[in-house]
């Protein structure tokens, strides 16, 4: 797997993890547990993802990322039958849907790897190389181009993923904080 | 140098660090870096320690001292991100933390962490085999 999909996955995982861990703040105990365990999982696979050479766990990882997808559409039609507003009023659509949309590019990702191992397994044929570039050992030095193309591969999945996590965190109650100045917190003198 | 992403991305976020840093030292009582970003002196002063630890490591130091810093300092801004979503609006928010802060935080932490971990990366020695 290309070096730049992988990390791009990772980002995707991170992302989805800070807005889940987000959703704990304001949301009732249970569910409170349920998107810690979420966003830690997926800040630790994210975090894999950097430091292998293919994404682990794949088969796992891939019913992992849809589970939220499964559970909170449940987790809201229940809540709603049982009338219960802490529960669809912890469950902010916005931060959720771009949790999902997160998810699913790991998913469709993780799909699209493990197809393509596959077939390349059943054809006999072994993977093309990666070609070697920036994220290769030293003693293999990459030249100043690919180099260049690197960062600006994980600059450019960084940008993206930013702006999609800042967009659904600014729904959630911790993005919905006042700006420090409007605080007034004891003890903070500002400069 | 230009070579190598870990050496390259240390010093431009280096610099970064060290720029913003002292642009919050120059702003006016009560101010925020572009408007948004809350600081405080504390705030400052850590960002320009962590630029001048970047850059230092990134400019002098080799690629592996680069890739540990660029990983280390990624790995702190993440845990900050999220303990900083956490900490909006309580009085243990020292670092006078606020939203766009943890964004600006958890964006840094991603790109030092994935170039990092993910680039120039020792390979595994093989087995001898005999």
């Amino acid at each position: 797997m290309s070096p730049i999909l992988r990390i791009w996955l990772g980002f995707a995982a991170l992302g989805a993890g800070l807005i889940h861990l987000a959703l704990v703040i304001g949301a009732p105990p249970g569910l409170a547990v349920a998107f810690a365990l979420l966003g830690a999982a997926e800040f630790a696979w994210g975090t894999f993802c950097f430091a292998r050479d293919e994404p682990p766990l794949q088969r796992l990882a891939l019913l992992f990322v849809l589970l939220p997808l499964v559970g909170w559409i449940v987790v809201l039609l229940a809540a709603s039958a049982l009338h219960s507003t802490d529960v669809t009023a912890a469950l902010r659509p916005l931060p959720l849907v771009i949790a999902t949309l997160l998810d699913t590019v790991v998913a469709v990702g993780l799909a699209l790897r493990m197809r393509g191992r596959r077939r390349a397994e059943e054809s006999g044929a072994s993977e093309p190389e990666v070609e070697p570039a920036a994220d290769e050992h030293p003693a293999a030095p990459a030249s100043l181009a690919s180099t260049a193309r690197f960062l600006l591969g994980v600059g450019a999945g960084a940008l993206v993923i930013a702006a999609l996590t800042t967009t659904g965190l600014s729904a959630t109650e911790a993005g919905s904080f006042p700006s420090v100045h409007e605080l007034n917190l004891p003890g903070l003198h500002l400069h | 140098m230009g070579s190598s992403p870990n050496r390259v991305l240390g010093t431009i976020f280096g610099a970064f660090f060290v720029a913003i840093g002292i642009w919050g030292f120059v702003l006016p009582d009560g101010g925020a870096i572009l408007g948004i970003f809350g600081v405080n002196l504390l705030h400052n002063c850590a960002h320009l320690l962590i630029g001048l630890i970047l850059a230092v490591a990134a400019i002098f130091g080799g690629v592996a001292s680069a890739r540990t810093v660029n990983t280390i300092v990624g790995a702190a801004y993440l845990v900050l991100g999220v303990a900083g979503l956490f900490l909006l609006g309580t009085p243990v928010n020292f670092l006078a933390i606020n939203a766009p802060d943890n964004v600006l935080h958890f964006a840094s932490s991603v790109v030092l962490l994935a170039v990092g971990l993910g680039a120039e990366r020792p390979k595994a020695k093989k087995p001898v085999t005999r």
